[in-house]
């Protein structure tokens, strides 16, 4: 298939998750938005860049994903917490996070203990394709989830893969 | 897998995508047609004339080629999706310019219009330039000088002056961004920020900024200073109708009808059905003849092919005479 056409119909089937990773950053519809047709527009010029077919989610994640951060970057505004301490004064009583809620989950981690997280728990991606996303090592994805799942303080049963 | 999780992915899968989103993401695809996605900037002349020369006689970073039926037939949704995704874009990249050496080629561009004989005078006080081969900016600095009123002068070349930092720092993380997705070879991204002197006479001085940038699309947004050199104000729309109260609605009728007109001829494709009236932030200027333009940014009221459209209000409604 022709590669926009691949895009095309990834974005028609995938708009809700592009749509939800973007709201993970931006945590505010319209920028959200904006984020996504902004990832569209550069996709879409940079179309040959796609290598493999079956690759368009990564690849278009990646887009999304790097977007989503300049976007932040231009923001400056947001306020991560970095230790569990930290969290725990905003989240009295919460200790094993079981009624934790997704605007929380949004709102407490950096984007870089967030894309990983989402990307394997909710979007079931695998790490090999996670590290495509965000461009680092598999053993940085696994760190990472690693430490941001400590930092919602929750206790992982199974393994990652 | 773990139930909190699971309770985070069912609340997270709520998230969904707004229908508005879904019909811009497909007027993103039905805009470029295959094939064009990597195409530059092709942005036609309007109708009306709003042909720019580059002031120093090198080429424009961004190749312009005429494109001419490209996008034209769209449906009445995808006219407002354009404008939808152009506002955004636009938000994204409000940008203006300022620097200390005079171009020549520039005052010599100025030394020929009429009128310029005058003191005020506009000076490019500096200029960005950057070109890899892939990605290219060239962002000036304009400032104005002579102005009686030196308060004025000071607060517009300001402006001028943020504006074109923006540029360069917005162009600059644009650039930083597509590097770091290793897009950098690939990115084909082209800023311009510079001005034109639509009109200079004894009585006046319009300026007109355009940011023009590509990426992936291209787009034009236009800030214009109408400078009242006598009475040493910048002139605004409503203090110039002060004698027609209604004018939004004359105004925004005479333009819907010259719409109409140009699109049943067959020359035009304005998207009627999105223009309601003209705004309060309206862009218009006074030309030479004190007649008053009312101008649209690329793709406000029509195709990205017809450039940034400009309809001349006829003397018999607005002259401007030097006195409002």
């Amino acid at each position: 298939m022709e590669k926009k056409q691949l895009l095309e119909s990834f974005i028609h089937d995938n708009l809700d998750r592009a749509y939800r990773l973007a709201y993970s950053y931006t945590r505010e519809s319209a920028s959200a938005e904006d984020v996504v047709s902004d990832s569209i527009v550069k996709a879409l010029s940079n179309i040959e860049t796609l290598q493999k077919l079956e690759a368009v989610k990564p690849w278009f994640f990646r887009i999304l994903v790097n977007t989503a951060l300049s976007y932040l970057r231009k923001e400056k505004r947001i306020v991560y917490f970095e230790r569990p301490e930290e969290m725990e004064q905003i989240l009295p009583g919460k200790e094993d996070s079981s009624d934790l809620m997704i605007a929380e989950f949004l709102e407490m981690l950096e984007p870089k203990y967030k894309t990983v997280l989402i990307l394997r728990f909710f979007e079931d991606m695998s790490l090999k394709e996670i590290a495509d996303v965000t461009g680092e090592s598999i053993n940085t994805v696994k760190t990472r989830l690693y430490r941001g799942l400590k930092l919602l303080r929750i206790e992982m049963e199974d393994t990652y893969e | 897998m773990n139930k909190k999780l699971d309770h985070l992915k069912e609340q997270y899968e709520e998230i969904k995508a707004s229908e508005e989103l879904r019909e811009r993401a497909e007027a993103l695809f039905a805009k470029q047609p295959v094939g064009e996605a990597k195409q530059r900037a092709s942005e036609a002349q309007p109708a009306t004339g709003d042909a720019r020369q580059p002031m120093d006689g090198e080429q424009p970073t961004a190749e312009r080629t005429k494109r001419g039926e490209a996008g034209r037939k769209s449906s009445a949704g995808r006219h407002a999706l354009w404008k939808r995704w152009v506002a955004a874009a636009a938000v994204a990249v409000v940008a203006f310019v300022g620097g200390l050496h005079t171009s020549e080629s520039f005052a010599a561009t100025v030394a020929s219009l009429p009128g310029m004989e005058g003191i005020v005078r506009v000076l490019t006080l500096d200029r960005y330039h950057f070109d890899n081969g892939y990605m290219q900016a060239d962002i000036v600095t304009p400032q104005i000088e002579g102005l009686a009123d030196e308060k004025l002068q000071a607060m517009i070349n300001e402006q001028l002056r943020k504006d074109s930092e923006e540029a360069i720092a917005l162009f600059e993380e644009e650039k930083q961004a597509m590097e770091e997705m290793g897009l950098a070879e690939e990115a084909h991204m082209g800023w311009e920020f510079n001005y034109d002197i639509k009109t200079d006479t004894e009585e006046l001085l319009v300026v007109d900024t355009y940011l023009y940038n590509v990426v992936g699309s291209s787009s034009t947004v236009h800030k214009y200073y109408n400078v009242d050199k006598k009475n040493s104000k910048l002139l605004t729309l409503p203090e110039l109708m002060a004698d027609h109260p209604d004018y939004v609605t004359e105004l925004s009728d005479y333009i819907r009808k010259e719409m109409e007109k140009t699109n049943e001829s067959g020359d035009g494709v304005y998207f009627l059905e999105y223009f309601t009236k003209i705004g309060e932030e309206q862009l218009f200027y006074v030309n030479e003849d004190g007649q008053l333009v009312i101008c649209f940014d690329k793709y406000e009221v029509a195709p990205g092919a017809y450039g940034s459209p400009e309809f001349v209000i006829p003397a018999d409604y607005f002259k401007w005479n030097g006195e409002n």
